[in-house]
Parts: structure tokens; sequence; C-alpha cells
């Protein structure tokens, strides 16, 4: 039995504004296991980030609980790494700055956590960027140096939140290829948002489908594609029948 | 930003620079050289065609001075002690007002970007006092404060802080809440989202605004001199004026510019600076 990293359990959340109610998310239930990349797909607006913020603690649900490793999260959680959907690196930093914030942050910079942040930017090409500034880099590099930034408080679990909404569909491929690799390569259990069925496809293990308005799971697609990055996998006859049945999904709203 | 760019390429040797990128950078050169030229000249033209037509009696130099006298005057001021006094009040005036002004305005906007809710209160009274012209508030301060240099700071101060505090608190308010979720994600507390994210995200804003904020200093200040002083520039164009000496209102105006030109100068530096040490760009 693989163990269960995050519990998602009748997760809701309602919005108020003066006028109505808004149901974002309706009794959401499922489980992360350990290693695994989960992607949630759904049409924009049906809630996907709401449900990140809530599984990551950033705000309260309105009813549900949420159990990472077997505990009730309750507010800001260390265990979570997040990566939003842009890199939000700040200009008037260097690369190497950038990728310390979170340390700076959480007053964890010292010899050991510099280190391994330095170690990280080098195994991954980005060393010689160090003292760059983020307007000298690409969209895509700009993106790795945010992956690395979370990397570097040593997460167990990354939160992506359409990190890759902002690139053009080349860069899109190929960093969302190198993302996973970097990802595999550090063992951290994933949940990515995305309203990409492609991208869902090629970089996940399961799927799981949302629908809009309220925001309810409407399917969990368990995925067996082969190949060794997106190009080969869209090669792979299964790909199709997949995308096939998640754009019936999605679209079927 | 042109300007530093092309002092930043004559540090570097030509030798990496094509021949057409020298030919470029020289042609920008020159414009820039003709540009100052023609304003030099234009000045210098104003001033000669000003004396001309006193000369030849076009304009009666009772009513519009002339050239001649006004840098006459200047000298008659500077020997009976009058001229650098008046200046250096009128400068130190302005200067007490921008630096108090700043650093009040800038820390009111921080208070009010702590606490929203006291934004939201205050927000009415704010626009009523940035509507208000302060001037006419000239004779309540009096009252309260006395006349003197006193009553001249608060009200300019009264001028300088609002146009901060708006201006400010907009800039704070305008920061993307992304970059705040960011910060959130890493757990940082409300001090560090200002420090690392609110602050520095609003230095070229802050900067612009104290560029503003020294015209809105002068403002005060000249205002304050009219109003209530016993010296300063405002208080020799206001003497000149009941004297009906219209070389030293002239002269008064002229003294004015300089001294507005010399703070647009200083604080042009200073933005430059503080953003470069920010922006390392």
């Amino acid at each position: 039995m693989i163990k269960k990293i995050i519990e998602a359990r009748n997760i809701s959340k309602v919005y108020y504004s003066l006028k109505n109610e808004n149901i974002a998310i309706e009794d959401i239930s499922f489980d992360v296991y350990d290693k695994e990349f989960l992607t949630i797909v759904g049409p924009s607006g049906c809630g996907k980030s709401t449900l990140l913020s809530i599984l990551a603690g950033l705000i309260q649900a309105s009813s549900g609980e949420v159990f990472i490793n077997g505990e009730l999260v309750q507010g800001f959680n260390s265990l979570v790494g997040y990566m939003l959907q842009s890199d939000h690196l700040l200009e008037w930093r260097t690369v190497k700055n950038n990728v310390l914030l979170g340390l700076e942050i959480r007053r964890l910079l010292n010899k050991e956590n510099e280190d391994y942040a330095l170690e990280l930017l080098n195994k991954y090409g980005l060393y010689k960027f160090l003292n760059y500034y983020p307007h000298q880099l690409s969209g895509g590099m700009k993106q790795k140096v945010a992956l690395i930034r979370s990397l570097a408080l040593k997460p167990e679990i990354l939160f992506l939140d359409e990190p890759f909404s902002a690139l053009d569909f080349q860069a899109r491929t190929t960093i969302s290829d190198e993302i996973k690799y970097i990802i595999k390569k550090e063992n951290k259990t994933v949940i990515l948002i995305t309203h990409d069925l492609n991208e869902a496809i090629c970089l996940s293990d399961r799927v799981v489908v949302i629908s809009n308005k309220p925001g309810k799971i409407k399917n969990i697609l368990k995925l067996e594609v082969s190949g060794e990055n997106s190009i080969q996998k869209r090669k792979d006859k299964n790909f199709s029948s997949y995308l096939e049945i998640l754009w019936k999904e999605v679209d079927g709203n | 930003m042109e300007r530093s760019r092309w002092k930043l390429s004559k540090k570097n040797n030509f030798e990496n620079f094509s021949k057409e990128h020298i030919a470029f950078l020289k042609k920008i050169k020159k414009e820039e050289k003709f540009i100052s030229i023609f304003q030099i000249s234009l000045f210098l033209l104003f001033l000669f065609v000003w004396e001309l037509a006193v000369r030849f009696c076009l304009i009666d130099s009772f009513v519009a001075s002339s050239s001649y006298e006004v840098v006459k005057t200047f000298i008659n001021l500077h020997k009976s002690n009058q001229l650098w006094n008046n200046i250096f009040i009128t400068f130190f005036e302005v200067l007490v007002t921008f630096l108090l002004g700043s650093f009040l305005g800038v820390l009111i906007s921080i208070f009010l970007w702590w606490f929203k809710v006291f934004e939201k209160v205050c927000r009415p009274y704010l626009i009523i006092l940035n509507a208000l012209p302060k001037i006419a508030l000239g004779p309540m301060i009096i009252v309260w404060v006395g006349a003197g240099m006193k009553s001249i700071i608060v009200m300019s101060l009264l001028i300088s802080v609002i146009n901060v505090i708006i201006n400010v608190t907009l800039g704070f308010k305008k920061v993307d809440r992304n970059k705040i979720l960011l910060m959130k994600t890493f757990g940082a507390s409300k001090m560090q989202i200002l420090k690392n994210v609110v602050l520095p995200i609003n230095i070229p804003n802050i900067m612009s605004t104290l560029k503003i904020n020294i015209g809105m200093s002068l403002i005060g200040v000249i205002t304050g001199e009219f109003l209530v002083s016993k010296g300063g520039i405002g208080y020799l164009i206001v003497y000149g004026g009941q004297t009906f000496k219209i070389n030293l209102i002239i002269t008064g105006i002229a003294a004015l510019s300089l001294l507005a030109l010399f703070f647009y100068f200083a604080i042009n530096k200073i933005e430059k600076y503080v953003n470069n040490c920010i922006y390392k760009f």
C-alpha cells in the first residue's frame, strides 16, 4: 500500500458578496499518494486555484478538512512549496538572491541551505546566471528559477498553479518536461493545476477533472502513457484516447 | 535614462563598438549639444530683446523693468546683504518642509497600508484635505502657531504631506496581489512583505512623488511668506509689490526660479542614485 500524503475530505468553499453567495467548490475529496504527480483540470473559473490555496492552508475552507501526512492543515504549512502562474521574481534581486528569498523569509538562511540552493541552480544549468537580473532571462528560465526558489526550502510537496500558462507553446513543452524531470529527480509529490489537457496527459500519473460552477469532482483518471518526454508521449496510442475522454469531461459541463 | 546610458557607454572603451554604433552615439551626443545650446541662446535672446525693447521705449521700464535693472538689483541686494539671507531663509523653509513632509507622508502611508480599515476611515478626510486650498487655513494657522517661520512651515507641510500620502498610498495599494500571495506561501509576516516587496517595488513611485513634493513645498513656503513673513524670497516679492518696485519683484522671481532649478537637479540626482542602488541594472 502506497502512503497517502494528502487527503482532502469533503472540501467546500463558499464566497459571499453583497448580493449573492457563490459556491466555488463543493464536496471535493481525493487522495494524493507519495511521489505522485496529480493534475487537476477544469474550465477556467471552476475554483482550481481556490482548491489549491485551501490545500496549502492559505485560505480557510467553508467546510471539510485537509490532512497532510496525517496531520490536519491549519494555516501555513512548511511542507508545501508553491509555484504560481507567473514567476514573480523580484526584479531588483539577482537570480541568486531571488532563489534565497524563501530561505530569508523563513529565517533559514545558513551556509548549508545556501549551498543546497546553489547546488540546485548548478544541477539544473542556471549557475552561470547567478548574478543576472530577472529581466535578462527568458520566460522559461524564470520559471525554472521560481521552481528552484521553492525547492530551496526542501518541501515534500509541490503545488504548481498553471506555472506554464505565461509561456509560448514551444517553451511550454520543453520547460514542462524539464520541470517534470527536476521534480522526479528531487522526489517530490506534486499537484499541478492546468487547463491544458495535452500538458495534463504528458505530465501526470492521475488526472482529476473538476466541473464548472460549482466545482465538483467529475472524474479521476489514471493514466498510462509511455514515452520519455512530451513529444514521444503525444505519439503514444493511448494519448489521443485520453485526450478524447478528458475533452468530453471538461467540455460536458 | 538615455543620458545615463550614454555616460555608461563612455566608460567602456569604444573598441568593442561597431562603426555604425559609434556614429549613432555621436549623433545622439550632437543632438543633446544642439538642444543645450538652443536652450541657452533662447534665454539670452529673451534678455537681449527685453533690454532693447526698454531702450527703444517700446515698453515702459517702470512696469516692465529690464534685464540690466534686474542684474543691478541682484548686485545691490548682494551688496546690502539682503540677497543670500533671503534666499537662504526660503531654501531652509523648503528643505525642512520637504524632508519633514516626505518622511511623515511615507510613514503615514505605511501606517494606512498596515491598517486597511483605518485607511478607509480616513479616506473622506484625506479627500477633503487634498481638495481644500491650504491657504484658506493660513489665518487659522497664524492664530495658533504665531506669525513667523513656524506658521510658514506648518502651512507648507500641510500641502506637502497630503500630496505624499495620497500618491504613496495609491502606489502601495497597486502592488500585485500575487506577489504578496507568493510571500504568503513562504509564510512571510506583514513586516517582511512590507520590507521585501511593497517598499522596494514602490521606490520609483516614492521618488517621483518626492519630485512633485519639492514643487509643493516651494508653493507652500512662498504662499506662507506672502502671508506672514519678515524674510525670504516671498517677502522680497511682496515688499516689491507694496512699494511698487517692479525690479525687486522680477529679481525675486528670478531668484526663485534659480532655487527651483537647484532643487530640481538635486532631487533628480538623488532619484537616479536611489533607483540605481535598488535596480542595479
